[in-house]
């Protein structure tokens, strides 16, 4: 994220005449401006004193984190979002938490993006709104409406295509373009159209991020998961939106050279560990690991773990079973 | 009380800065830590690193008649990992086990317990920052936010190598461990004049000697790095209860004190079955503390709806 230019529409002081003073000693980004000693200032814009100190005391304040005391911050909402499986609400105590990021995270096939789209079903059935990113061309809408159709309650064809319509899907298929479209959300245009924005789904990021597997250095890969993971944190805690993230978990490949003992990365029980890298194992709040179970023959189980998280308990099991009629 | 030579005590007095902070007789049994002084807070993925600042604010802002310091305190979260929720339960478990026995008479009543808190809340500050510039911004509007509540006398930060790969960029390169210095000698500076104790949370990795080439993968393949490649040291774990995290010597000259947290292998037995969730063993932590005059101790801890439980020695 570049620092903020100086321009005009920051400050009534702040005139074209002054930015260009500034702008020939160097002074290009707020920032800077901000670092600068009152003196020097008042050498290069001959503004007074005062008139400085105030600029400057207004516009730390409106590029500072947003300031909260503790005694006004609100709550977590306690009303979770159910996600419409029993196990898995069991597992969540209640379902899903307006505010936190999840990761389901999972090998190929073990049926994270049927659950994604068994808890969107749900969201909308109950009049909510729900985000769909898409990445692998995996959602479809004709499998969305049969989850649909075989719900508790038989829809009516309208009111089918209302809760259709809630479902908004979007096909991304660069990184920038995801960073993008999350940085828009954030800043909450969604809500100008009425929009009850409860749950963003993005099936999935390692898609997006296998672009950069040839590349010689990690920086840009690295930054643009930095400028994706805090702007959902902004979605999530200022619009109270629960975010679905969908990741693959990896096999450590045996004999790594040069992998010393701190080098290595926490395990799962099976072995595996989630994609992205290190730096992405701290990024969700809560990370649930899928294992397709092959005990039975006639019906597809998958147990859920939770593999860490800020509010659960490490290690909790359960087992769902992966129906026609979506996950169970 | 540690044994001090003459010179060191006639220094120490001429200072002036006589205030210690008991912050926490677990972590700290000697005492006090000292305005100016910066601690840093390490450790793994879900160690409980963001916990433990909330164990500590609970201890800062609660009222001294339930074993708190009364004093305020900000916290940078950069990570929104502020949960009220959690806060209130630490706070509702300190006081419930300390209250002095005047104060615990009256604990009967809820209203009293909420009331308690809610005074105390009042001495929180909390500071939001989804991207780097809103960091940068907040740290330097710390001095007015000082001047506005005196009695903010601790600064947390949660944490410290959020942004920093927004920092570096291809054409801006920076070390891990330069990165973390420049912020430290910003904080250094702004705790000693303003006479506040800082403490910074960071992963285990950020800034150390193992370098960031496992930052990204997309594989389990070795993703060549870009800084620091390889060169991960031989310093061998004996089941976490080494510090791995020790940086460069550049930060560590301005970190005055250091915990480590860690996680601790458990020998567990077969999988456990599903949902029984009696099978799952409570896992076990330990923090490794390293005090500036060198001396090092370990505390356990298990990590429950109250927060950290301390396990006796």
């Amino acid at each position: 994220m570049a620092a903020t230019r100086l321009s005009a529409d920051l400050h009534p002081l702040l005139t074209e005449y002054v930015i260009k003073k500034l702008q020939k000693n160097r002074l290009t980004t707020v920032y800077s401006f901000v670092k600068v000693e009152v003196e020097q200032l008042i050498r290069i814009t001959n503004l007074p004193a005062e008139s400085i100190v105030l600029v400057k005391n207004q516009l730390t304040d409106q590029f500072a984190g947003q300031y909260r005391s503790g005694q006004a911050h609100t709550t977590e909402p306690t009303v979770r979002l159910s996600t419409g499986i029993y196990p898995v609400d069991t597992l969540l105590q209640g379902g899903l938490i307006p505010g936190h990021i999840y990761e389901f995270c999972g090998e190929s096939g073990s049926g994270k993006t049927l659950l994604c789209m068994t808890i969107v079903a749900n969201v909308v059935l109950q009049r909510s709104t729900a985000y769909y990113i898409d990445t692998k061309c995996d959602f479809s809408g004709r499998k969305m409406q049969q989850i649909l159709d075989r719900g508790q309650r038989k829809l009516t064809e309208q009111e089918l295509g209302h809760t259709m319509a809630r479902i908004k899907v979007e096909r991304i298929f660069s990184p920038e373009q995801l960073v993008q479209v999350v940085e828009e959300l954030a800043t909450g245009k969604h809500l100008t159209d009425g929009t009850d924005l409860k749950l963003l789904v993005i099936d999935s990021l390692p898609s997006l991020w296998y672009l950069y597997q040839d590349s010689q250095n990690s920086v840009e890969p690295l930054g643009l998961l930095t400028k994706l993971i805090c702007s959902l944190r902004k979605l999530a805690t200022q619009h109270a939106v629960a975010i679905v993230l969908v990741n693959l978990a990896v096999r450590m490949i045996e004999g790594m050279a040069g992998s010393t003992a701190e080098a290595k990365r926490k395990l799962c029980p099976n072995g595996n560990y989630p994609a992205l890298g290190r730096y992405w194992e701290s990024a969700p709040g809560t990370r649930l690991l899928l294992e397709r179970e092959d005990d039975h023959p006639e019906t597809i189980t998958c147990s859920v773990m939770v593999w860490k998280s800020n509010n659960l308990r490490s290690g909790e099991r359960t087992i769902v079973r992966m129906t026609d009629a979506g996950v169970r | 009380m540690s044994i001090e030579s003459a010179f060191v005590a006639i220094s120490r007095l001429a200072s002036g800065s006589e205030t210690t902070y008991n912050l926490d007789p677990t972590l700290f049994p000697d005492g006090g830590l000292r305005p100016g002084e910066l601690i840093e807070i390490s450790g793994e993925s879900n160690c409980g690193k963001s916990l433990l600042c909330h164990e500590l604010i609970a201890r800062i802002i609660l009222p001294t008649n339930c074993g708190g310091l009364e004093l305020g305190a900000v916290l940078i979260d950069c990570e929104s990992s502020y949960s009220k929720a959690t806060l209130l339960n630490i706070m509702e478990k300190h006081i419930l086990n300390q209250a002095e026995p005047t104060l615990a008479r009256t604990l009967d009543d809820p209203r009293q317990l909420e009331r308690i808190q809610q005074a105390a809340l009042k001495r929180l500050h909390l500071i939001f920052c989804y991207s780097l510039e809103q960091f940068e911004f907040s740290l330097l509007a710390l001095p007015s936010l000082f001047v506005k509540h005196p009695e903010v006398t601790f600064v947390l930060i949660d944490s410290i190598a959020t942004f920093y790969w927004t920092k570096c960029t291809a054409k801006n390169l920076i070390r891990q461990d330069t990165y973390q210095r420049a912020h430290c000698k910003t904080l250094s500076r702004l705790a000693c004049k303003w006479k506040k104790v800082v403490l910074l949370t960071k992963p285990t990795h950020f800034a150390s000697r193992q370098g960031s080439w496992r930052d990204f993968e997309t594989t389990g393949s070795i993703a060549v790095g870009l800084l620091d490649a390889g060169g991960g040291s031989t310093q061998s774990s004996v089941s976490g209860y080494l510090p791995s995290s020790i940086g460069t010597p550049a930060v560590s000259s301005l970190i005055d004190h250091r915990i480590e947290l860690c996680e601790m292998d458990n020998p567990s037995p077969s999988r456990p079955a599903t949902g029984a969730s009696a099978d799952v063993d409570d896992q076990r932590f330990n923090a490794f503390v390293t005090m500036g005059d060198k001396r090092q101790y370990v505390r356990f801890y298990l990590i429950d709806k109250f927060g950290f439980n301390w396990l006796e020695a």
